[in-house]
């Protein structure tokens, strides 16, 4: 009696709240309209999303037809034609975490890398990129000279044109402009040289080169996307705060402008920013000018807007996906532990949880040495450091199987080697490097200590050096990353095991690189990406041993020079046979004298995608490239309630 | 009365720059640079060469002025400061204002919430208590004020919220708002969100001043209850309340106001941290996040709001004290 008067009461005093909530929903959520079915493209007419129509009808915005380029880009749909409207439910972890929006709503720029065109890029990086604001494009037979051809009519969220202006603009007054910066960043030089970008016409563009470049279309696909805007923004807009252009301004005001989230910057992507506040949630609405359709001539994307809610932590996003109250994460997601909760709630919530492969760098599980460590009282580790068998020994010390069953549960494979099994460059004799100093041994790894003259003098289980101090050694990892931290655990104690006195070092990752870039660190553990192709990062991943990059270590061991070098030529070999020789030069010489030591690659990723999320790849099919949706094809995903 | 406030403002004047020059050079000592972060994602994110990040970095600090001296620096910020200009973040190179406007006003609704509940909820316990003295429910009141003021409001914080997930099967709240109101305009509804969303951070972060106010007002309660004019005002045969409230409670009343002064530090650190386990979008998070990724303007900003609300704070329950009681204000 007494429990239901109290819910009576209740009931009263949230009814205010409760019919709210009802008209707010109403409000809100119009009932998704369906698209048209049939083959408009041919017929010449195009349809877009009601929200936009009743804009066209106040008067508020120009037709479709006109704000179409005249060949709009046909995107194939993942499983069928979807309808129009609803809100995408998203989430973003802290302001440092932004970048989910541009990897989610806000990308794409000349060229484009579609989930099925990971498959297809040849192993030179010539081929098999997908369209984008590009229509076509054309190599020199040398490879050093590119001709691209913009598709005509292309125009930025505020109806401006977007032309090659746009790309000169951001080529000549901003990347080469001494006062943004003073050094032209490596990706757009050639032996030192940087490249030539030349105006040919209205939509047609040379880039030059001081030799061959063949992986330049991966440069362009990223410095045109919108979160990187480095060739490709609105310079109508930036022009307002460039100094050379507006008087008054200066380069504080314009590096204002060109922060990353900023919600007056025109875009060229399917949504555009509208709301952002760090503290609470951001919003993104259709660009009304996107240039794509699906293939019965719909404007795309479908889904309205956006919503990413500000979140803590991994744990809260993984509560929200459990609840069913997220339509798609991966990103920040990767907090393994939760794999058998996450398909146990799979029903409850409402979703349906996907294992792809691909890269992750929160699940990436590699130890970066130091090899020109500038500290005098750690003389003896830095010729320990520069020597390939008392690493080899520290790799053979590993207990891969543990690792993999206790952080992995199991699903990953171990490997000493981070190259993803989905990669071009993997066959039999790759799988066989691998396994190169991954086996457990930890016998052979006290021998290895001991021929470098490493002996237990005191008896305590502890090497030490000929003049009897302990070999100590600070592993590092990024506190705030529990994987890295979880995987350095595990490290330290098998290392321990062999008789080396390690210890865990957790630091905030800023702290951590700076040490990094001072050379003032013995190892870290970190995550690694681009495990597909190693050439869309040369700073670290499969190619670069650990940050350890020509630009600040001024010492390097022999076998990391050769590293360097055949880095410069993996990067410039036209012939795909030769690159995939090198390539596997490269990892055997990475394998044998651990330049880096891997645990396991392969590492599964966890997506959950919610019932209500139509076109989404099915899971033989999801491929993740750097914590990356785009693959994944959000413009063309819709919802279905 | 205004001789003693002016002394009180003009004395605010030297703690505010002292206050200042503590948290500019705390932050100065800390290792690490707030443009370290940025150069790492340009060679991470952007791809960038590491010579090309450090120069494009360089060029950065030199037009944010981080490559002058400490004094200069120091000088240069305070003066920005009092003007209003807190700076960018180098996160995403905002103005830190953008940052922390829609954050300061959750942390001060909070917090003044927290204030408001200890004390409107603690006095009249307190009082009640010291009237029934060595009754059920003095002790079982007593007990619970122990309690209270034993666990750390960051603990209690976790175990309010395993508790709700466990025994209720509530969620923890993100957030201040129910999902279907954090973009809705102002209305009856989203006050009301409001109202429920702050119950729970207000609970955690005020029961130890709760507890402690409890206490205090007893014990000086029993104090005056004992006194002779109490024993007289009730020989006079004045009703029981008015000999409770008007005589024994109106000198019990000093040490509550000084307890102000002092509570309201512990409320804003404590804020500051039980927000952080609640993942509430007040200034604890950011404050934290900040320090982290040694965002410089963010953390000295954050920590100066603070300040300035905590020297506010004292200067307030000065007042309040020399209002209540005379002979400060003659002193």
């Amino acid at each position: 009696m007494r429990r239901t008067a109290l819910t009576s009461i209740l009931t009263l005093l949230l009814l205010p709240v409760l019919a709210s909530v009802g008209f707010a929903g109403a409000a809100g959520e119009e009932a998704p309209a369906p698209a048209t079915t049939t083959a408009a493209v041919e017929m010449g007419g195009y349809s877009e999303a009601p929200m936009l129509a009743a804009m066209v009808a106040s008067g508020d915005l120009p037709p479709v037809e006109e704000r179409l380029p005249a060949e709009p880009l046909v995107q194939d749909v993942v499983d069928r034609i979807g309808a129009y409207g609803g809100t995408f439910r998203g989430f973003q972890l802290g302001d440092a975490d932004k970048w989910v929006l541009y990897k989610t709503g806000m990308y794409g720029g000349l060229l484009s890398r579609s989930y099925r065109d990971l498959g297809t890029i040849t192993a030179n990086g010539l081929e098999g990129w997908g369209e984008g604001i590009a229509k076509s494009w054309e190599w020199d037979d040398d490879a050093a000279g590119l001709t691209v051809v913009l598709r005509a009519g292309v125009k930025w969220s505020d109806g401006a044109p977007l032309t090659v202006d746009d790309v000169m603009f951001m080529w000549h007054d901003v990347q080469m402009n001494q006062g943004f910066q003073p050094t032209v960043p490596s990706r757009y030089t050639v032996n030192g040289e940087p490249m030539e970008v030349i105006k040919v016409d209205d939509h047609t563009l040379r880039f030059e080169f001081a030799g061959p470049n063949p992986w330049f279309l991966n440069v362009l696909y990223g410095a045109t996307r919108s979160e990187y805007g480095q060739l490709l923004a609105p310079a109508h807009y930036f022009k307002q705060f460039h100094p050379d252009y507006a008087s008054g301004k200066t380069w504080e005001d314009f590096q204002q402008e060109y922060g990353p989230v900023n919600v007056n910057i025109p875009t060229h992507t399917a949504y555009k920013l509208v709301k952002y506040n760090p503290a609470e949630e951001a919003i993104m609405e259709r660009n009304p000018y996107y240039w794509k359709v699906d293939p019965a001539g719909n404007q795309l994307p479908y889904i309205d807007r956006m919503r990413f809610q500000m979140l803590s932590d991994q744990e809260a996003a993984i509560l929200k996906g459990i609840a069913g109250e997220v339509d798609l994460a991966e990103r920040n997601f990767q907090v393994l532990e939760n794999l058998p909760m996450l398909k146990a709630s799979e029903a409850d919530g409402n979703y349906e949880l996907r294992v792809g492969i691909g890269d992750n760098f929160t699940t990436g599980n590699e130890v970066w040495f130091n090899y020109d460590l500038q500290d005098e009282a750690y003389a003896e580790l830095r010729e320990l450091l520069r020597t390939a068998t008392f690493r080899n020994a520290l790799s053979v010390a590993l207990n891969r199987e543990a690792i993999n069953d206790l952080l992995f549960l199991g699903l990953a494979k171990e490997a000493n080697l981070g190259l993803s099994t989905a990669s071009p460059y993997w066959d039999g004799e790759m799988a066989t490097i691998a396994q190169i100093n991954a086996e457990y041994d930890p016998d052979k790894a006290r021998r290895l200590l001991g021929e470098l003259g490493l002996k237990d003098l005191n008896g305590d289980g502890l090497l030490q050096y000929p003049d009897g101090g302990n070999v100590t050694f600070l592993l590092g990892a990024a506190s705030e990353i529990n994987a890295h931290v979880n995987f350095a655990e595990m490290v330290v104690a098998d290392w321990k095991a062999v008789g080396i006195d390690a210890r865990l070092h957790l630091q905030t990752r800023s702290l951590m690189f700076s040490g990094i870039r001072a050379l003032q660190f013995h190892a870290v553990t970190f995550g690694t990406t681009d495990l597909l192709f190693p050439q869309f990062r040369l700073n670290e991943g499969p190619i670069m041993p650990g940050y350890q990059s020509p630009s600040f270590v001024q010492d390097p061991p022999p076998d990391l020079q050769r590293i360097w070098d055949l880095t410069d030529r993996i990067i410039t070999t036209v012939d795909p046979d030769r690159v995939r020789e090198l390539m596997k030069e490269h990892q055997r010489l990475r394998a044998e004298n651990n330049l880096g030591i891997w645990g396991a690659h392969d590492v599964p990723l966890m997506v959950i995608v919610h019932n209500r999320l139509q076109n989404v790849p099915p899971a033989e099919e999801i491929v993740i490239d750097n914590a990356d949706h785009i693959p994944l094809l959000p413009d063309q995903w819709f919802i279905q309630e | 009365m205004t001789a003693y406030l002016i002394r009180r403002v003009i004395n605010f004047i030297p703690t505010f720059v002292l206050m200042s020059f503590v948290v500019f050079l705390i932050l100065e000592i800390a290792p690490g640079d707030p443009l370290t972060r940025y150069e790492q994602a340009l060679v991470v994110t952007y791809n960038y060469s590491l010579e090309a990040a450090e120069a494009r970095t360089d060029q950065l600090r030199s037009l944010y002025g981080l490559d002058r001296g400490f004094v200069l620096r120091f000088v240069t910020w305070l003066l920005n400061f009092l003007r209003g200009e807190f700076g960018v973040s180098f996160n995403n190179f905002r103005p830190v204002s953008d940052l922390i406007g829609p954050r300061l006003l959750y942390s001060i609704a909070i917090s003044s919430s927290a204030l408001i509940f200890m004390y409107v909820v603690g006095v009249p316990v307190g009082l009640w208590t010291a009237y029934r003295q060595y009754g059920v429910s003095d002790y079982a009141v007593s007990v619970a004020a122990f309690v209270g003021l034993s666990i750390p409001n960051f603990f209690l914080a976790l175990l309010v919220l395993v508790g709700l997930l466990f025994f209720f099967d509530i969620p923890p709240p993100q957030g201040l708002f129910s999902p279907e109101y954090v973009d809705a305009p102002w209305s009856l509804g989203k006050l009301l969100d409001a109202l429920r969303g702050l119950v729970l951070p207000v609970l955690i972060i005020g029961t130890e001043g709760l507890a402690k106010i409890v206490r205090i007002t007893r014990a000086n309660m029993l104090d005056g209850l004992q006194d002779e004019y109490v024993r007289t005002a009730r020989a006079k045969g004045l009703a029981e309340p008015a000999v409770v409230l008007k005589h024994a409670f109106r000198v019990a009343v000093n040490p509550l106001i000084s307890l102000f002064g002092m509570q309201f530090p512990l409320i804003l650190s404590g804020e500051v941290v039980g927000s952080i386990v609640l993942g509430l979008p007040t200034l604890g998070p950011l404050l934290l996040e900040s320090l982290r990724s040694l965002d410089l303007y963010v953390s000295t900003t954050i920590l100066m709001v603070l300040g300035l609300l905590l020297l506010i704070g004292n200067l307030l329950a000065d007042v309040l004290l020399a209002l209540a009681d005379p002979r400060i204000r003659f002193d």
